[in-house]
């Protein structure tokens, strides 16, 4: 429960920040996150880049070079590094996370039972399901030989997505059958309640939304 | 390629984030009482493996040219498979679980996401594979317009909350995404299409026959999606689009703002023609659907 409430105000501190001293000091505050850092999931940010990248021309105020202004280039460099932050944030978060107590916290912030239920049949079923998937790919490796026109290539797509569908839907037959012999009757009962947030993590919390308002206030 | 329509962290402001969790959280809890009340029972079960199903059908990928790969989104074919109810379940678990597991898309913007690729594309989906009368051929035409719709509307709803964020300026961000997605929606439509024939050809009772009314709704929830950046056209500049923060109220009221005050409001602007062509596209890609649609009909039909 304390992770996911240090990661939602570190994330809520970024998109309010709005000058280069509480980016700077924001990040400073990320280095214990810096640990988990995976360079490569940072690409997930790029095509939002991409996006932003007008600004850099179209910013009114003096031309810094190559039509680039320097207020647009500020505005800019201030986007990429608030979806830098916010990302590192988040990785740390799920990077260390076990899933179930991510639903746990999720119950606690008031996410319906129905839903986080849910949740957890899919993610319990994601990889079999997608290991089925696997195994339709590996087939269709198997049996391609040159290179086909793209509609043709797309028609086994959804083929494959078709026959994927039947399989689902008969997994989900089976799988309804076996939870009604365990006695399911439209409800996940939850034996282990979510741990109450202790006295040390509130006091953390409590210190970690104090030094993000600090931040925000005193920049 | 269809990371592009994951939002980050980070790119949207805080206001523009709440709208968008108090959209997502009312049509969850919709949602939620509608497959209640028609599942019943069998409501976690069957939801529950379809969101599996379509996470995984997302990896189910094809080459296009030039070293990029079509594949799905899924919005729409939840939506036909399962209604539109069944379907914004189903992908805001999807995009929960992208969010959770694999970093793709954030948390704060989470609602939005919910919004731009469950919501959206489920009523989408279902509004235009519901006009469809029931013959296999019309049916097959109609999903494949419906997935194309889905993703280029979903594309231009994330280009305009991007907009209202002062993150990209509208007049090219709109343009660019709707652009980009015109032609990915055309693989989603693709595959969607044939997907539909597959199962309609193997198992002709497997997906339930979506007949009834055409819900009023969906279509002006359509219409309101197609217009909203027509609200923010206005020719007071870039910076006037994310400075104003009345944006997103007036883009709700959209339809509203074809009333005289705003008479015409310019076609000159991009915002403006980008609406039109895509709703020229739309018709091109109606015909287009019919044209696979018939050729996959005959197709099952010989066969079968």
């Amino acid at each position: 429960m304390l992770r996911p409430l240090l990661v939602l105000t570190y994330l809520l501190a970024v998109a309010l920040a709005h000058e280069w001293q509480e980016i700077g000091l924001l990040a400073l505050l990320a280095l214990p996150f810096a640990t988990r850092l995976r360079p490569r999931k940072l690409l997930l940010a790029v095509p939002f880049l991409l996006v932003a990248l007008p600004w850099l021309f179209l910013t009114p105020g003096p031309v810094w070079a190559l039509h680039i202004t320097t207020p647009g280039l500020d505005r800019f460099g201030l986007l990429a590094a608030r979806g830098l932050l916010s990302l590192t944030a988040l990785i740390w978060l799920t990077a260390d996370t076990p899933f179930n107590e991510l639903l746990d916290s999720l119950r606690r912030l008031g996410c319906p039972q129905a839903l986080t239920g849910l949740m957890g049949l899919v993610y319990r079923y994601l990889f079999v399901i997608q290991d089925e998937a696997g195994r339709l790919l590996l087939a269709r490796k198997a049996r391609a030989v040159g290179s086909p026109g793209v509609l043709f290539q797309a028609h086994v797509a959804g083929s494959m997505v078709g026959n994927l569908f039947l399989r689902s839907l008969e997994r989900s037959e089976r799988l309804y059958a076996a939870m009604q012999s365990r006695g399911y009757q439209g409800a996940f009962p939850c034996a282990n309640r979510p741990a109450p947030l202790r006295a040390p993590h509130a006091l953390t919390l409590v210190v970690w939304c104090a030094a993000l308002a600090g931040v925000l206030w005193l920049a | 390629m269809l990371l592009a329509m994951h939002i980050p962290d980070g790119f949207l402001t805080v206001p523009v984030d709440a709208i968008g969790w108090v959209l997502a959280i009312v049509a969850i809890g919709v949602a939620l009482r509608l497959t209640r009340h028609e599942l019943g029972e069998k409501q976690a079960p069957w939801l529950g493996i379809l969101a599996a199903f379509i996470f995984a059908a997302q990896s189910i990928n094809f080459p296009v040219a030039a070293g990029t790969s079509g594949h799905l989104l899924g919005g729409a074919l939840a939506a036909i498979v399962a209604g539109p109810a069944a379907a914004v379940l189903v992908m805001t678990c999807v995009i929960a679980l992208q969010a959770l597991l694999f970093q793709d898309g954030g948390l704060l913007v989470m609602g939005w996401n919910i919004v731009n690729m469950g919501v959206l594309t489920a009523l989408v989906g279902s509004a235009v594979y519901r006009l469809a009368p029931d013959r296999p051929a019309l049916k097959l035409a109609a999903a494949f317009l419906a997935a194309w719709l889905s993703v280029v509307v979903s594309s231009m709803a994330c280009s305009v909350e991007l907009a209202a964020s002062g993150t990209s300026p509208l007049q090219l961000a709109l343009p660019a995404m709707a652009g980009v997605h015109v032609v990915i929606g055309l693989g989603e439509a693709f595959i969607t299409v044939a997907f539909l024939a597959y199962v309609m050809k193997v198992r002709p009772g497997a997906i339930r026959d979506q007949r009834g009314p055409i819900p009023a709704l969906l279509v002006v929830a359509l219409l309101v999606a197609l217009c909203s950046p027509l609200a923010s056209s206005s020719p007071d500049g870039l910076e006037a689009v994310a400075e104003r923060q009345g944006f997103l109220p007036t883009a709700r009221e959209a339809p509203y703002s074809l009333l005289p005050d705003y008479t015409i409001p310019g076609v000159q602007s991009p915002v403006a023609t980008t609406i039109l062509a895509v709703g020229l596209g739309t018709l091109v890609v109606g015909a287009l659907g019919l044209l696979v649609g018939r050729a996959l009909a005959r197709k099952s039909t010989t066969v079968s």
